[in-house]
């Protein structure tokens, strides 16, 4: 299953709740390539 | 002594009178004689304190008037010129042309061909418009990327080496998310730094615009977005994404060999070994994105593709 993770501004930071990762979606259906 | 004559001898309140011939009687003492003559001045006493300052005295009349001066002379350089004389100016401003300065009709028209005139802000204007109806422009929410028709759905990204891909930017725009997306054969756990670059006169990437910071990628077909809030004025950028971790599988959604393009600044051959170069790689990158240093070609189905996400 795909997904979409989201990071808030400067990206990964392990100082931060989550990471800094502020928002995750998984999407059910994956674009055809 | 003889007849005739008196003596009289001074005796204090006294007079003795001696008769000798015609006897003389004295009956009283003669009146006193006038008073004698002053006496001389004394010398005169010191000076005294000097008095208070008087008050100012009345402002005196205006002078006379002062001789004529002597004639200007006027000096002109171009584009003035002087159809007069030096002391009896006539000035105008020339026209100006491709080869000389001066003064030039405004005009509002964007066909005209005319060397002598010049274009209004209204007629930049409408050419500005014109412009912007040639191109689809960003829509907010969608996502775009810069170059290929079709995408290689597991691209290998060699490690410490930054992938760019052209990016044009036909009107101003904001981006809100800057994307990379793992391939669908990724396994494992890869750092991945994304970021923009200017582009060079010579069409290459050279400064950074923004490095956005890294995502860490731990799964395939997942794309990893960074917040960001960055404005592009038009022009050519290059997205950039480098693999400072490499994953097991490092693959990404990425580049397709000798895929058409649709940058058309980029090189392309109809034949032999050098395909359409679809980006430019710059290995030996690690850490913070800098200025773009040796840069290769890349033609393979090679490279990472970065997305930016239209405000």
């Amino acid at each position: 299953m795909a997904k979409m993770v989201t990071y808030g501004l400067g990206g990964h930071d392990p100082s931060k709740p989550n990471n800094n990762i502020v928002e995750e979606i998984d999407l059910p259906d994956e674009e055809q390539e | 002594m003889s007849d005739n004559t008196l003596t009289v001898t001074e005796v204090v309140n006294s007079v003795t009178v001696t008769p000798i011939t015609n006897t003389v009687t004295v009956s009283e003492v003669g009146t006193q004689g006038p008073a004698g003559t002053n006496g001389t001045n004394g010398t005169n006493g010191t000076n005294g304190t000097n008095g208070a300052t008087g008050a100012t005295g009345a402002t005196g009349a205006t002078g006379a008037t002062g001789a004529q001066g002597s004639s200007g002379v006027v000096t002109v350089n171009a584009p003035l010129t002087n159809a007069g004389t030096s002391s009896a100016a006539n000035l105008s401003v020339s026209t100006g042309s491709t080869s000389a300065v001066g003064v030039l009709q405004l005009t509002d028209s964007t066909s005209s061909t005319s060397t002598t005139t010049a274009a209004t802000p209204n007629a930049v204007t409408t050419v500005n418009n014109k412009i912007d109806t040639m191109y689809i422009p960003f829509v907010s929410g969608n996502y775009y990327r810069g170059v290929g028709i079709t995408t290689n759905a597991s691209a290998s990204a060699a490690v410490n080496t930054t992938y760019y891909t052209p990016f044009f930017v036909p009107q101003t725009t904001t981006f809100d998310r800057i994307v990379v997306r793992t391939g669908s054969t990724f396994s494992g756990t890869a750092s991945v730094r994304l970021g923009i670059y200017n582009s060079s006169a010579s069409g290459l990437p050279t400064t950074v615009v923004l490095d956005a910071g890294t995502v860490s990628a731990t799964a395939g077909q997942t794309a990893y977005l960074i917040t960001i809030s960055q404005q592009l004025t038009p022009g050519i950028y290059w997205l950039a994404a480098n693999t400072q971790t490499a994953a097991t599988t490092n693959t990404y959604l990425g580049v397709v060999a000798n895929n058409a393009t649709t940058y058309t600044g980029q090189p392309f051959s109809f034949f032999g070994s050098l395909g359409t170069v679809q980006y430019y790689s710059e290995s030996s990158i690690t850490g913070a994105f800098a200025t773009a240093g040796t840069l290769a070609q890349g033609t393979a189905s090679a490279g990472i593709y970065t997305f930016l996400r239209a405000a």
